[in-house]
Order: C-alpha cells, then structure tokens, then sequence
C-alpha cells in the first residue's frame, strides 16, 4: 500500500465525514441569498440524487 | 502493515463522520413542537423530507469512502445501496404525496422512510465499531 494510495483513502474518508455538515451549510449559505423555498427543496434532491449516483457507478 | 493502519485511520474517521452526521441532521431544524406541526402541518412534512434527503446523501457518500477504503465488500455496498435507493424513491413518494395535498399521506411515508434510513446509519455506526474493535 503506498503513501498515496493511504493519502487517498484517508482524504476519502475525511471527505464523506464531513460531507452532510457541508451540505447543510451549503443549504443555509442558500436560505441566506434567498432562494425560495422551492429551489431549496430542489437542491436537496439534487444532492441525494448526485451522492446515489456516484454510490451506484462505483466500478466493482 | 500499511494496510492495517491504513484500515484503522479509515474506520476512526468513518466513525467521527457519522458523528458528524447524525449532529448536521440537529443542525437543519429542530424538532417542531405539536403548536408548529398544528399551524404549518406541510411544511412541517416538507422539512422532514428535505432532512431524509440530506441523510441519503451523507449516508450514500459515507458508504462510497467506505467501498473505495475496501471496508465494504461489494455484496455489502450494493445492500446498502439498494437501502438508499428505496429510501429515495420513499421520499419522491412522500413529495409527491405533499404535492398533492395529502399532507397525512406525506408525513405517513416519511416516517416510515426516516425508521428505514435511522437503521441504516445505526448499521453504518456499528460495522464502525466492529472494525475499531478488530484493531
């Protein structure tokens, strides 16, 4: 196993903890600028649509 | 050697993330009191559903790291994805449901998605723990 592949998996790992509190943020930072209730619903949906996605094309 | 350090760094983390999870879900709305859910019932279905929704995101991308640091064997990944991808289509569901009006319907659906995702992260959390206890 080499350094970057450890490097790799780590920052992975890091990424996905502190994914859902980047997404909520990303959320507020969104109710802030004002868009309506709607888009927001809609941007949530996109993100669970994108994280499915990315899961389901992992190549196996 | 490398591999074995490589797996425990992976699983703490995995574990710190779902910390940080199940706190970000806190962070999005508070538990509505029986007075908001009187006074506002659809939206207060409709915050349940966007809540859901980030969870399958966080769930998702927690279960992708997890597949790529090999804690996951496929057979695993694709359990758990087909768990997501049921849990989404629960919330279109739920939206759909909203969407037209049948806001006990919505708010039915959801909570039936939400005991489904809870497990899955409770899952997530104790596989976490199984492995650090490996180590």
């Amino acid at each position: 196993m080499g350094y970057a592949t450890l490097l790799l998996n780590v920052l992975q790992a890091v990424n996905a903890g502190f994914e859902l509190k980047a997404l909520v943020d990303a959320v507020h930072e969104k109710e802030k600028n004002g868009a309506s209730p709607e888009e927001i619903n809609s941007y949530i949906e996109s993100l669970a649509d994108e994280a499915l996605d990315k899961l389901k094309t992992l190549s196996t | 050697m490398f591999n074995l350090m490589k797996k425990m760094i992976v699983v703490l983390l995995l574990g710190t993330a779902l910390g940080v999870a199940g706190c970000s879900g806190l962070l999005l709305k508070p538990t509505p009191t029986v007075e908001q859910v009187k006074a506002n019932p659809k939206q207060v279905a409709q915050d349940q559903i966007n809540q859901i929704n980030l969870a399958i995101a966080a769930a998702a991308n927690t279960v992708t790291a997890g597949y790529k640091a090999e804690i996951y064997t496929k057979d695993e990944k694709e359990s758990l994805e087909r768990v997501l991808v049921d849990a989404r289509e629960g919330t279109k569901a739920a939206k759909k449901l909203l969407d037209n009006n049948d806001v006990d319907g919505a708010a039915f659906r959801a909570n039936l998605v939400k005991k489904a995702v809870d497990e899955l992260t409770a899952y997530l959390v104790k596989q976490s723990n199984k492995e650090k206890g490996n180590k």
